[in-house]
């Protein structure tokens, strides 16, 4: 114990660490951004943002970074890892979400919902368990736009569709999931190129870190047991709680 | 959010031109605070939709030879938030400290 102590203060370490802090600190910076998951922006971000600093000030920068790794980057894969084993446990309802996909499948949904009946952002919100910050965020940024009636800027008068609040709610799921807004941005746009009569037959399945659409149980199974799918999210699941928060709420005719 | 001092301060730098773009770097300086608690401040105004991020435009990176830089901008409901909390931190004693001329310089907007 006493000689790694002195080794560690010893003059050959410090001598490497001037030469590592002082002449490759982009090196060192790459070893730090691997604190953050994969995925997280955050990595680019810090590699990008060291030609900005300069050159004389960039060892000092990169120090400082280490704190930006240890706290925000570990701390988000811890995270991601808590939801990992919290979705893995005994949830029951996790569990009852991966049998009704099943189900669904045999009973088929109907297609009542036609696009003829908007709700304002209020209701959306409330259908969709989501504050109208988000909700107005996410319209701004194109993420879930009001397709009933669209409005510029944060005009109030946005109608959304029974569609629109689907995807919020599925949206604000796998926020909840720890998957990254990058990613959910993707999901959404693949689900938005399908037919709607074909959402509800679909399992969103999500190891926290990716989202993997399954159409059938088969592709739910394997998914589970290669370890990537272990947070469910039954589309006519969450369209049937959408139904039925929505017949109690009341909606906005769009045709005069 | 909590008002923080960070947070104060991170928003006092935002609001100085509250519809530019802000870089991390810079805005650390200009803020005073370290990048291990401004970076976890931005991302929950990421979060909270007070901010919009987005990344330099690759032909402007590749000029120079380096990666493109991720930028934040402030949101409308940012604006607002963050101006009720320099107005808020303005009678709020434990915030007496920071020079009363960026708090007001903060009110732009």
């Amino acid at each position: 114990m006493e000689s790694l102590i002195l080794q560690v203060i010893s003059w050959p370490m410090a001598g490497i660490a001037l030469l590592v802090f002082g002449f490759a600190p982009g090196a060192v910076l790459r070893l730090i951004v691997l604190a953050f998951p994969p995925d997280d922006p955050r990595r680019r971000e810090l590699l990008g943002e060291l030609y900005a600093v300069r050159r004389i000030e960039r060892p000092f920068w990169v120090i400082e970074q280490l704190e930006v790794g240890l706290f925000e980057g570990l701390r988000r894969r811890f995270a991601r890892r808590k939801n990992h084993d919290r979705s893995v446990g005994s949830d029951p309802d996790s569990t009852t979400e991966r049998v009704t996909v099943q189900g669904l499948l045999l009973g088929g949904l109907l297609n009542t919902h036609m696009d003829d009946v908007g709700y304002g952002g209020p209701i959306a919100c409330l259908a969709a368990g989501i504050t109208p910050r988000q909700l107005d965020y996410w319209a701004r940024t194109g993420l879930v736009e009001p397709t009933v009636r669209p409005a510029p800027g944060s005009n109030p008068q946005r109608l959304y569709g029974f569609r629109d609040i689907l995807v919020l709610k599925v949206v604000k799921r796998l926020l909840d999931t720890g998957i990254s807004l990058q990613q959910i941005r993707t999901a959404v746009e693949h689900l938005g190129a399908q037919g709607t009569s074909d959402l509800a037959q679909v399992t969103l399945m999500s190891d926290g870190i990716s989202v993997y659409e399954c159409t059938s149980p088969d592709e739910v199974v394997d998914l589970l047991a290669g370890g990537q799918g272990v947070y469910g999210i039954a589309l006519g699941r969450i369209w049937r709680e959408v139904d039925g928060v929505l017949t109690e709420l009341p909606g906005e005719p769009t045709s005069p | 959010m909590r008002r923080t001092y960070a947070l104060v301060q991170v928003a006092i730098a935002l609001m100085a031109d509250p519809s530019g773009r802000h870089w991390g770097y810079e805005l650390s300086k200009r803020s005073g605070v370290r990048p291990g608690v401004m970076y976890p401040l931005l991302q929950r105004m990421l979060d909270e939709g007070w901010l919009a991020d987005g990344w330099e435009e690759q032909a402007q990176a590749g000029r120079a030879k380096r990666p493109p830089r991720r930028y934040y901008k402030l949101t409308e409901a940012g604006m607002a938030a963050l101006g009720a909390e320099i107005n808020g931190a303005r009678s709020d004693a434990r915030f007496s400290s920071l020079p009363a001329s960026r708090l007001i310089r903060g009110e732009v907007a």
